[in-house]
């Protein structure tokens, strides 16, 4: 398969199921700190459910943090040391009033 | 389930205890039982038909009964229900064996009071341990402790008691056969060559994500409340400041006005302007004079017109009021004061002679002890009554002194053994030490030069006069007093100087006295004033008094001197103006004997006899005889030159000079002796008498003549001597001394001593009345005189002519 241009397609079509199912778990929630652990797990399994659904050869990653919203900063960043060509990531950050949220897919491509 | 293990327990029991104790030893639960036994409880018909009747067929020993499986088959075929057996029916139709053993639980340990063994093993074991335990028992009978080994146990076959369940459960075990995956791969996509690089966080647009950080209300904590402390100090600033000294100096301005140069005044002095105005108004300016002089334009008429009124409350009391009184307990004791002299410039201060209060007899039988009693003038000041101020010592008792009128710091006193002495005070009268500082006379004159009698008057010439050795009065241009006048009892009036003898210098004397000139000793610290005339004085002057009608002197008492004083001041208008011996003329008075009172007026000159050459005096112009006793004053009124106040005896008499027909008044006698008088100061009308009983009568001549206006008591003796003094214009005051030694300060009242308005002309008015009234007196004398002759004549001639008829 076009490893590059799938890639980026596959990029933003995931992006957008993740962010489906980002809304979908905690997007009518307030932040609370007692269920906060299950969304987090919810939305990482729903994730990669979806990713691998799409039954690409590829390994995938997925993490998801959430964020109380207190005016405090948060930074990330992440670096990669793969084959460019075939290997890909792509991160989501999603907020409503109370919460960030911020999922960030790898994708790193099998040898068939 | 265990296995027979080794008896631990320390309780000793037999068969069924053994048996108990073991059994649940080897039981697990604590409710529970072995498998293989199955407690049941038989009732007493069951025991009855199977011979297992408790206590009776099994006991606690025996508890063993062994029960055929036929017999219970039959009792449950039989009993069906109610047989004891039909819960373990089937167990026991199952027991393999004929015979069950059936054992008495005596001690219900599981729970019934039978329990029935299932198994034959176990049937076994429960017969045969117990005999095996029968046997151990027997051996064992002493406690013994827990190591009891089996030694000689064999080996049993194991027993589960249910133990190995557990170990079962825990442990592992394969709950399921084990899976077994194979996976494989191509072979040659082993071993591909990678191709790996870098993605760092910049390059994609998802590398890094970051939430920036905002202000978050809800997470931001306000403070509302916070504990702080606060402190308030002054504010606290230190400065300082430095003044630029400088030195002081003295400065001074004086002002003069503005005037015109000495050249300007001459200018304008000679300019035509003025000498024009000058003659046009001289005329006018004479005729204004003129008038001025002719009235006086400025005489308030209204003011004139009535006396001054004021203190008018004041005049309703008369009265002399005591002002003060000094009397000292040492000094004045048994003593008489016989003269008094108020200090003419120290204010409030007054001079006392006193003497002993003695007669003449008394005198002379006590004079031993007299001479070592000191004579002495005290002083008094007002400042303090008690102590006088300072105190002279006399040679003798001094019964007349003065105060030099030019230097107050020398006093003339004459003794009462005829010496004058002159006591000097150098000392000032202001300080006032504890003891009463003493001071000794000057010089005293010699006995023989003065006089024989005790001197009872003495005054100073005025400071304008001076007497030669002739007894020619000179005028003295010093202008100070340097001489005195004394007289006595001994017919003498003599005349002193306190200067030192010069015209009795030589040329040997001159050197005689430069030898003499060393500096005497003053053993008395007295100063050496007048030491030229101490015990050396000799009277310049003696003067005699021959009696005008006989042949004898006068022995006077009492001088007083007319004095003419020429003026001095205006010096250089003035010539040398010699006044001539006729102005001096003195008034004495004298007494022959105690009884008499004599006034005689004579002047002094003495006249050159031109037979002998000799000196002697002329004899007096006149005398009278008016008083009945001693005239003891004689006084001039101090604002009528010529009036002369005498008092003696029972009356008083006042006199003007050149009226020679007698005493101008004469008052009435008194009811007492007058013994002093003394013009008022300040009122020309008014007299003060002293009597002999202490009282003191005031004259005002103005308002009655016949008796005094008032009379006052001063004191319970007689008084010794009045004088008067005026401080300042509100205080007059008078000192009256009196026979005992107390000296009294009075102060005059405002109506005797403010003159009434023109009293000084009433008063020379009234003398003048008097003076004519005598005169006529005397026409009328002689004119009865010669009508009484003429009548006699007249008588005679007609008794002749009847005889002749």
């Amino acid at each position: 398969m076009p490893k590059g241009a799938s890639l980026f397609r596959c990029v933003s079509v995931s992006k957008l199921s993740v962010l489906q199912c980002i809304q979908s778990i905690i997007g009518e929630e307030s932040y609370r700190q007692d269920t906060v652990n299950q969304w987090t797990a919810k939305i990482v399994e729903q994730a990669l459910t979806l990713l691998v659904k799409q039954t690409k050869s590829y390994k995938y990653i997925v993490s998801c943090a959430v964020m109380q919203k207190s005016g405090a900063g948060l930074h990330t960043a992440n670096s990669c040391y793969w084959d460019t060509v075939t290997d890909g990531s792509c991160t989501v950050k999603w907020e409503n009033r109370t919460m960030y949220c911020v999922v960030s897919v790898f994708a790193v491509a099998l040898t068939p | 389930m265990s296995t027979k293990r080794p008896k631990s327990t320390t309780t000793t029991s037999k068969g069924k205890d053994k048996k108990a104790d073991e059994s649940s030893a080897g039981s697990v639960a604590g409710s529970g039982h072995p498998n293989d036994i199955l407690p049941l409880t038989l009732t007493s018909a069951t025991q009855e038909l199977f011979g297992c009747r408790c206590d009776e067929d099994v006991t606690g020993d025996n508890p063993y009964k062994i029960l055929r499986k036929e017999d219970i088959v039959q009792d449950m075929r039989m009993r069906a229900a109610v047989s004891d057996f039909s819960p373990m029916k089937q167990l026991v139709l199952d027991y393999p064996e004929d015979e069950l053993l059936l054992v008495y639980d005596r001690d219900f340990i599981y729970g019934s009071s039978f329990y029935l063994v299932l198994t034959a093993d176990a049937k076994e074991r429960h017969l045969k341990p117990v005999v095996a335990l029968g046997v151990e028992v027997a051996l064992e009978r002493e406690p013994s402790e827990v190591f009891a080994t089996q030694k000689t146990s064999e080996p049993q076959p194991w027993i589960s008691l249910g133990s190995e369940q557990e170990i079962e459960e825990e442990s592992v075990t394969d709950s399921r056969p084990r899976l077994k995956y194979r996976i494989s791969r191509v072979r040659r996509e082993f071993g591909a060559p990678i191709f790996f690089s870098d993605r760092n966080a910049m390059e994609t647009k998802d590398g890094f994500i970051e939430c920036t950080p905002y202000q978050d209300k809800n997470f931001s904590l306000k403070q509302m409340e916070r504990h702080t402390g606060v402190q308030t100090i002054p504010n606290l600033k230190s400065s300082s400041t430095q003044t630029q000294w400088t030195y002081p100096r003295s400065m001074c301005t004086q002002y003069e006005p503005r005037e015109f140069s000495e050249e300007k005044k001459e200018n304008c002095l000679q300019s035509e302007k003025l000498k024009n105005f000058v003659n046009s108004v001289a005329s006018r300016f004479e005729m204004a004079i003129q008038q001025n002089e002719i009235m006086d334009v400025f005489f308030d008429d209204w003011k004139a017109l009535s006396e001054e009124d004021s203190g008018y409350g004041r005049k309703a009391d008369p009265h002399l009021k005591e002002y003060q009184s000094f009397t000292d307990l040492h000094f004045s004791k048994e003593k008489t004061i016989s003269n008094i002299n108020w200090h003419p410039t120290i204010n409030g201060v007054i001079a006392v002679a006193v003497t002993e209060r003695l007669s003449f007899e008394d005198r002379i039988n006590g004079s031993t002890k007299l001479l070592l009693n000191p004579s002495l003038i005290l002083f008094w000041s007002f400042s303090d009554p008690i102590n006088p101020q300072l105190l002279l010592e006399c040679p003798d008792d001094v019964f007349s002194f003065e105060f030099c009128p030019s230097d107050p710091n020398i006093i003339v006193g004459g003794c009462m053994n005829g010496q004058v002495l002159t006591p000097s005070l150098s000392l000032s009268l202001s300080f006032s030490l504890n003891e009463t500082p003493v001071v000794r006379y000057c010089a005293v004159s010699g006995i023989e030069n003065g006089h024989k009698a005790p001197i009872t008057d003495i005054q100073w010439l005025p400071g304008t006069f001076e007497v030669s050795r002739m007894g020619v009065p000179m005028e003295n241009k010093n202008g100070i007093c340097v001489q005195i006048v004394t007289c006595a009892p001994d017919c003498c009036v003599m005349f002193w100087d306190i200067r030192a003898p010069r015209v009795l210098q030589t040329m040997a004397d001159q050197r005689k006295q430069k030898v003499e000139e060393k500096p005497l000793e003053n053993p008395h610290g007295v100063p050496n004033t007048f030491k030229h005339l101490d015990l050396t004085w000799k009277p310049l002057i003696r003067v005699s008094l021959p009696k005008i009608d006989t042949s004898g002197e006068y022995s006077p008492l009492k001088i007083s001197l007319r004095d003419n004083t020429c003026d001095n001041h205006t010096g250089s208008n003035a010539g040398e103006y010699l006044p001539s011996s006729s102005t001096l003329q003195l008034v004495l008075s004298t007494t022959f004997c105690p009884q008499d009172g004599e006034l005689v007026y004579t002047d002094w000159k003495l006249e050159k006899d031109n037979d002998s050459g000799r000196l002697f005096s002329a004899k007096p112009s006149h005398r009278f005889i008016i008083h009945d006793g001693q005239v003891n004053t004689v006084r001039r009124s101090p604002f009528f030159k010529d009036i002369i106040l005498t008092v003696g005896g029972w009356t008083f008499a006042i006199w003007k000079e050149g009226v020679t027909n007698g005493p101008i008044i004469q008052s009435s006698c008194s009811q007492k002796k007058c013994t002093v008088g003394y013009w008022s100061q300040s009122r020309p009308a008014v007299l003060f008498i002293g009597k002999e009983d202490g009282n003191i009568d005031v004259w005002d001549l103005l308002e009655k003549t016949h008796e005094p206006s008032q009379t006052q008591n001063i004191t319970a003796t007689q008084i010794t001597c009045i004088k008067p003094w005026i401080v300042s214009s509100k205080q007059h005051l008078l000192a009256v001394s009196d026979h005992l030694g107390t000296l009294h300060i009075l102060e005059i009242p405002w109506t005797l001593r403010s003159p009434s308005s023109n009293e000084k002309l009433s008063m020379s008015k009234y003398f003048e009345k008097e003076v004519d009234r005598l005169v006529y007196f005397e026409k009328r004398r002689e004119m009865r005189a010669k009508e009484k002759k003429d009548y006699e004549a007249e008588e005679l001639r007609k008794k002749t002519v009847r005889y002749s008829i």
